[in-house]
């Protein structure tokens, strides 16, 4: 064993050219196949994405739900922009007194990402990101206490990725939590009509807002239930978000099943085409691996004539190359795991592209705003798809020993004299 | 003690090329002595080679046998007879290309389960007068007379009793021939192995202790008169 283990690695470091070449030949197969997964599995994810968003924002806003489908369906622009007024509408008439406090943006300080505040939209996701032109480094992030990604609680110096709508992929370290007092509630820019309703048992109301004049300030705007304590609520909230200063709370939207029909559809007819091009490539590179499996060891008769000569065993021989290959696959794992990491960011992006065109055409068609699913967590695989890669990587092994089984083969069946010959 | 070391019983071999089948050999037989050195003359494409892979085990005849010690080689497994009993020269050197000569020399003697240093094998090197330098050179850096020489060397390691050497000086110039026809002559009779040669050159005839010539017509050797 101990000397076939040296033999193989002799050949495999000596016979530079043809290592390079079929280590290249494996690379490029695992590279697509492995893409071939990614593609299957990300159409699996968006679409757990979405069923997750749906399930969470449909239970906050069971109470509108219906009815802003049924808007949907209609399509009736002009009775929705009215709605959106009778919301601020009712809101004035609900809440009797409005208070506006001026807060300056810390956007200088790139240790520190600013969120737009809405719970609601905390508690339904917490991981999606319209903005873009965030600082780069040592992104540190505030989530709702509580908040669960994925059925995972969140925890302190959990990693958070978000993408832009540039494409570019954001990971935010959380830096803390924050919680409301019951009574209260934020307040975002996208409400619909019964939203109102979610606010019925809350107090006070607030809402940031940032404005074209003065894009250095940011305001906050404090809804109250009546008057009689509004000094000591208005100083409650100050402090409640105090710690919030420094940051911007991301907004959420709602979403319908009209909505994740057609961004699967969508991502469907991507993944499809992804699909027929990997299928195809895995068919090529599976007879292209084959075809380099008989080519090579049919350049070696020769020298396992010469073996044989020696006083190997075909067994030996056959031990030999299944070393070799080993090595080879393991080259090939080495460099195709950072290589297929690049390669899936870049295909995160890909597909991001793909569903923001979608998004924008589908906001424009619905004139509603759609949130922005993010696709992070596709270059950074989670275990389960590690697991289903080492699969793939494994099988892949397999059919490369079958392959050099089967060109062996064709070694046996010949006489020591002709592969002396050859 | 048997004298014979290796016989050539009854064989006969027939070569079909597709469109012709041409007998090579017919009843023929021949044995060979321990410690001696055999020469097997005869004209290109007369069967030599075959002959010689026939003794080796690398090739098995049509009929007749081939008796290592009045044994049949097929009943011995033929990696333990091509690894502990005969050791081949071949007329191109067949050695691994890519391996350097240490590597080359060290990879007959792993086979052989020989244990072996970088310093036992300069020893042998220097046995066939090369340099130690080239002990780490690629195979295709040699010239024919040190692949030869390298051939040699692993060749005579172990404790294998029989070398066949193909045309071991067909393809050197009459000085080198002449040296490697010296170093294997040494080695037979320093160790007492059985060379047994096929070639065309007198040069080698010369040499041999027994000389047979393929006869065409009777398809099988005839001492040379």
């Amino acid at each position: 064993m101990k000397r076939s283990f040296i033999e193989a690695v002799i050949a495999v470091f000596n016979r530079a050219k043809n290592s390079l070449a079929l280590l290249a030949v494996m690379v490029l197969a695992l590279l697509t196949i492995s893409l071939f997964y990614l593609f299957m599995s990300s159409k699996d994810l968006i679409a757990d994405n979405i069923r997750h968003e749906l399930l969470i924002e449909g239970k906050i806003n069971s109470l509108s739900e219906d009815n802003y489908l049924a808007k949907l369906k209609n399509e009736d622009i002009q009775a929705y922009i009215a709605d959106i007024q009778n919301i601020y509408k009712s809101l004035d008439e609900k809440y009797d007194t409005a208070y506006t406090m001026s807060m300056e943006l810390n956007a200088e300080n790139s240790e520190v990402f600013k969120l737009w505040a809405l719970d609601s939209a905390m508690n339904a996701s917490g991981y999606s990101l319209g903005e873009s032109d965030y600082s780069e480094d040592n992104l540190k992030i505030f989530v709702k206490e509580g908040l669960n990604i994925g059925n995972q609680e969140l925890k302190k110096g959990d990693k958070l990725s978000f993408f832009q709508n540039n494409g570019e992929r954001l990971d935010f370290s959380i830096a803390g939590f924050f919680s409301y007092d019951e009574r209260y509630s934020a307040l975002g820019d996208n409400l619909y009509p019964d939203d109102v309703d979610l606010f019925a048992d809350k107090e006070v109301l607030y809402a940031y807002g940032t404005y074209e004049d003065n894009l250095e300030m940011s305001n906050l705007y404090i809804y109250l239930k009546g008057s009689d304590n509004k000094e000591a609520i208005i100083k409650d909230v100050e402090g409640s978000l105090a710690a919030l200063q420094e940051y911007d709370i991301e907004a959420s939207f709602i979403i319908d099943e009209s909505h994740v029909r057609a961004i699967e559809e969508n991502i469907a007819g991507i993944g499809n085409l992804y699909l027929i091009f990997a299928f195809m490539m895995l068919i090529l590179i599976s007879i292209l691996l084959l075809a380099f499996n008989l080519y090579d060891l049919r350049k070696r008769f020769r020298e396992m004539g010469i073996f044989i000569a020696l006083g190997n065993t075909k067994s030996e021989l056959f031990l030999r190359l299944v070393i070799e290959k080993t090595i080879l696959l393991l080259l090939a794992f080495i460099v195709v795991i950072p290589l297929f990491n690049i390669l899936a960011r870049q295909a995160d992006i890909l597909i991001l592209d793909s569903l923001s065109s979608a998004y924008l055409q589908m906001q424009k068609t619905l004139d509603v705003s759609i949130m922005n699913m993010s696709l992070a967590g596709l270059s950074s695989l989670r275990s389960t798809e590690i697991k289903d890669l080492i699969f793939i990587y494994l099988s892949f092994a397999f059919m490369n020993y079958f392959y050099l089984a089967l060109s062996y083969l064709g070694l046996c069946r010949q006489k020591t004299v002709s592969l002396l010959k050859d | 003690m048997m004298k014979e070391i290796l016989q050539a019983f009854n064989i006969a071999y027939r070569v079909n090329d597709g469109k012709n089948v041409k007998v090579l050999f017919e009843n023929c037989s021949l044995s060979f002595d321990a410690g001696k050195f055999y020469c097997l003359l005869g004209e290109s494409g007369s069967g030599k080679t075959t002959f010689l892979h026939l003794l080796a085990g690398l090739d098995k005849p049509d009929k007749g046998h081939i008796l290592y010690r009045g044994k049949d080689i097929q009943e011995i497994e033929r990696n333990n007879y091509l690894r502990d009993h005969v050791s081949i020269i071949f007329q191109d050197y067949n050695l691994i290309p890519y391996m350097n000569v240490y590597q080359n020399i060290a990879a007959a003697m792993a086979i052989k389960k020989l244990p072996y240093t970088k310093e036992s094998i300069a020893e042998m090197l220097k046995k066939v007068k090369l340099d130690t330098d080239i002990m780490f050179k690629r195979i295709n850096l040699l010239s024919g007379g040190e692949k030869q020489r390298v051939a040699i060397v692993r060749a005579l390691v172990g404790n294998n009793d029989i070398i066949l050497a193909d045309e071991p000086t067909g393809n050197l110039d009459s000085d080198t021939a002449k040296e490697i026809i010296a170093l294997l002559k040494t080695a037979v009779y320093k160790q007492h192995k059985t060379l047994i040669v096929v070639s065309h050159s007198e040069l080698v005839a010369e040499s041999g202790d027994v000389v047979y010539i393929l006869d065409q017509k009777i398809k099988g050797f005839v001492p040379k008169s």
